[in-house]
């Protein structure tokens, strides 16, 4: 397929913003994981093979400026790109694969037997270690997983029934942040629901809560900061920050933040907004800044495909949205200006 | 007219303009090859995927240029000609060509060959005698001459490079495409019946974009670099000569007089012109929405009826990509004439 791109600008800013994905089916991009390699350069994106709800879900990889759009792999969950980006990770049929980033027979790596589905979304920053959730057959219940990407090893980290797809919570992987419920090997709850922050290294890891108050569960580390920010609406508008364990504060309000991301760093959020919608916020988390970058033209509905799910790069040069402002749901590419960055940096 | 058809005048030019194609399906028109309209100017041919989904099989229908009469013709279609009684459609497969009803119906082989991975229809001598194909395969690129009452096939040259095969000068006796011919170099040319007699165009600067100007043995194509313009060329000439500049012309096509020129544009998208070319005016016909992106589903490839009464385009404006149909009000050709 090679190309589909479509260069655009957005009328009210002036932002370029370049469209990925064009054939009318619905693609977006893997959320908040490694799915973007840490230069920037290149990314994952995902698509239905075809317009039906019962479709199937096909694994592409593309270059952030649209070229090289190839396909990777059939009926994936989750994937990350290893830090020196030639190998792509991700769960398939039950299994952990492997699959060179241009393309090529996918390889397993792990392969237990007892999930039937892992979806990879996290790794170390060396690349040694996978992070995933593996949905148990016997009980339906979700294993938080560790995998060795040299050897296969792998150790079960905790289990929950309920889990959001584990994020890196550090710089260096040794922490990870979910939204989890927790439970024994009874099924009974350990913790109570919440935004977990924890260490990596394996079963009973040094759990420390994220005090969110009002959070949408829409939530992000905060690049190497230590920090996870979310976005609030119940009450006000607002990006609540708080340290694992420690307290929050407001980070920025006024608009109705709805989805955010962060950059390496952790100065840079990204986040768009709904109810109603004001365009796609870039936001300082030094001086408590924001500013439009751009409208994503999502609609901003129900399905999950109507919203922006905006993913700010690990250098913070562009943002990633989706948009279904065709009808299809879309990946677009918005750059963020320097002098953009430069105004809202000012105190 | 069908209940899923739609007509909208455009909201700066008012310019009537009908979807001809049902919107759930991503369509194309017969954009850069062959007779790709009856004769009585009504019905033409456009490419549907018979699913959305990247690999699908591409079908070709026939539709009416009021939007009625939508049709299959052939499934697995490559591009294609519709003959020049009207009453047949020559679909090029990846085994050969066939013939098929305009109307539907059985379809029968006029020339069969495993060893080509793949085949177009593209031209049809006004005599009915010859249709001309496009086939490519591992010995690269093939003119292929098929004599239409024998079935007899004749390969005219072979070429690492053949694109935009059609019949030039509306069927004087030449064809046109950018082609390599045997021993010349790279390049938009005119040539025989025989495959032989090159002429290239003096297009410096061209897009590869490019069609005949009617009857008048001349070319247009547009031109970007040094500017944006459309240029037309004497094939054999050492010069071409600027026919209009100032917008950013993409996709140039022309009536069969030679008199009027439809272009799409791009960089930015100013809309789908008009042009006069006696008096060299032009202007705005319609904007077609078409988003100009990569693929090229994102582009207008506009064609002009031969009696210039309306231009055919693409756009992916409802975001699948549809076959519209645009009316040249008859005071845009009077304003432009002066």
């Amino acid at each position: 397929m090679g190309c589909e791109r479509v260069a655009r600008t957005d009328p009210e800013t002036g932002v370029k913003i370049l469209q990925l994905t064009s054939f009318p089916i619905t693609h977006w991009h893997l959320g908040l994981g490694d799915f973007i390699t840490p230069d920037g350069e290149r990314l994952l994106i995902a698509a239905n093979r075809f317009a039906g709800r019962n479709s199937p879900r096909d694994l592409y990889s593309i270059r952030a400026n649209g070229d090289d759009f190839h396909f990777l792999l059939h009926d994936f969950s989750g994937g990350v790109i290893c830090p020196r980006g030639q190998w792509v990770h991700t769960g398939c049929a039950g299994a952990v694969v492997r699959i060179p980033i241009e393309g090529g027979n996918a390889e397993v790596l792990w392969n237990p037997g007892c999930y039937t589905h892992i979806m990879v979304s996290a790794r170390s920053s060396d690349g040694l270690w996978l992070f995933g959730q593996g949905r148990r057959k016997a009980d339906g219940c979700f294993d938080i997983v560790r995998i060795s990407t040299e050897t296969g090893e792998s150790s079960v980290i905790i289990r929950a029934s309920y889990v959001m797809p584990v994020l890196r919570g550090s710089a260096n992987g040794e922490r990870l942040v979910a939204s989890i419920a927790p439970v024994g090997d009874d099924g009974k709850p350990l913790m109570p629901w919440g935004v977990w922050d924890f260490s990596s290294e394996g079963e009973g890891s040094d759990f420390r809560l994220v005090p969110f108050s009002r959070s949408t569960n829409h939530y992000c580390p905060m690049g190497s900061s230590g920090l996870v920010v979310t976005t609030a609406t119940h009450p006000g508008n607002a990006l609540d920050v708080a340290a694992p364990g420690g307290s929050e504060r407001v980070l920025a309000h006024g608009a109705g933040f709805w989805h955010v991301s962060s950059d390496e760093t952790g100065t840079w959020l990204a986040s768009d907004t709904n109810w109603p919608d004001v365009g796609l916020q870039i936001v300082n988390s030094k001086t408590g800044n924001y500013a439009t970058l751009c409208m994503t033209g999502a609609s901003g509905g129900h399905p999950q495909w109507t919203h922006a799910h905006p993913v700010i790069s690990p250098d913070a040069r562009w943002v990633l949205f989706t948009s279904d402002r065709t009808g299809f749901q879309h990946v677009y590419l918005a750059d963020i200006p320097p002098e953009f960055k430069k105004v809202l940096s000012a105190p | 007219m069908a209940p899923d058809q739609n007509e909208t005048a455009d909201e700066r030019t008012g310019a009537r303009i009908v979807r001809l194609t049902p919107p759930a399906g991503l369509h194309y028109h017969q954009y850069c090859y062959g007779q790709w309209i009856a004769p009585d100017c009504r019905t033409l041919l456009v490419f549907r995927y018979r699913e959305l989904r990247r690999d699908s099989p591409i079908d070709l229908y026939r539709v009416n240029t009021d939007g009625t009469g939508y049709e299959l013709v052939a499934e697995n279609a490559g591009w294609s000609t519709i003959s020049v009684d009207g009453k047949f459609v020559f679909a090029g497969t990846a085994g050969g060509i066939l013939r098929i009803p305009l109307s539907g119906g059985r379809s029968d082989t006029v020339f069969r060959s495993d060893s080509y991975r793949g085949m177009s229809a593209n031209a049809q001598t006004r005599d009915g005698q010859f249709l001309f194909c496009h086939a490519f395969g591992e010995r690269g690129h093939e003119l292929v001459r098929v004599q239409l009452d024998t079935g007899n096939a004749n390969v005219l040259f072979q070429t690492d490079y053949l694109m935009h095969l059609h019949l030039h000068d509306e069927g004087r006796g030449r064809l046109l495409a950018t082609v390599r011919p045997p021993g010349l170099e790279w390049g938009i040319y005119t040539f025989d019946l025989d495959g032989k007699d090159f002429r290239k165009l003096p297009f410096t600067r061209s897009t590869n974009h490019f069609a005949s100007l009617g009857c008048t043995g001349k070319v247009i194509t547009t031109v970007h670099s040094g500017g944006n313009a459309i240029e037309i060329g004497t094939p054999g000439d050492a010069f071409a000569e600027v026919l209009v500049e100032g917008e950013g012309f993409w996709h140039p096509t022309a009536d069969s007089t030679g008199e009027w020129v439809a272009c799409d544009t791009n960089w930015p998208d100013t809309g789908l012109m008009l042009v006069h070319v006696p008096t060299r005016r032009f202007r705005v016909l319609c904007f077609t929405g078409t988003s100009g992106g990569h693929p090229q589903w994102a582009h207008a490839h506009p064609r002009m009826s031969p009696d210039a009464s309306y231009v055919v385009f693409d756009s992916d404006k409802s975001g699948i990509t549809q076959t519209y149909a645009v009316f040249v009000p008859p005071e845009f050709k009077a304003e432009l004439r002066g």
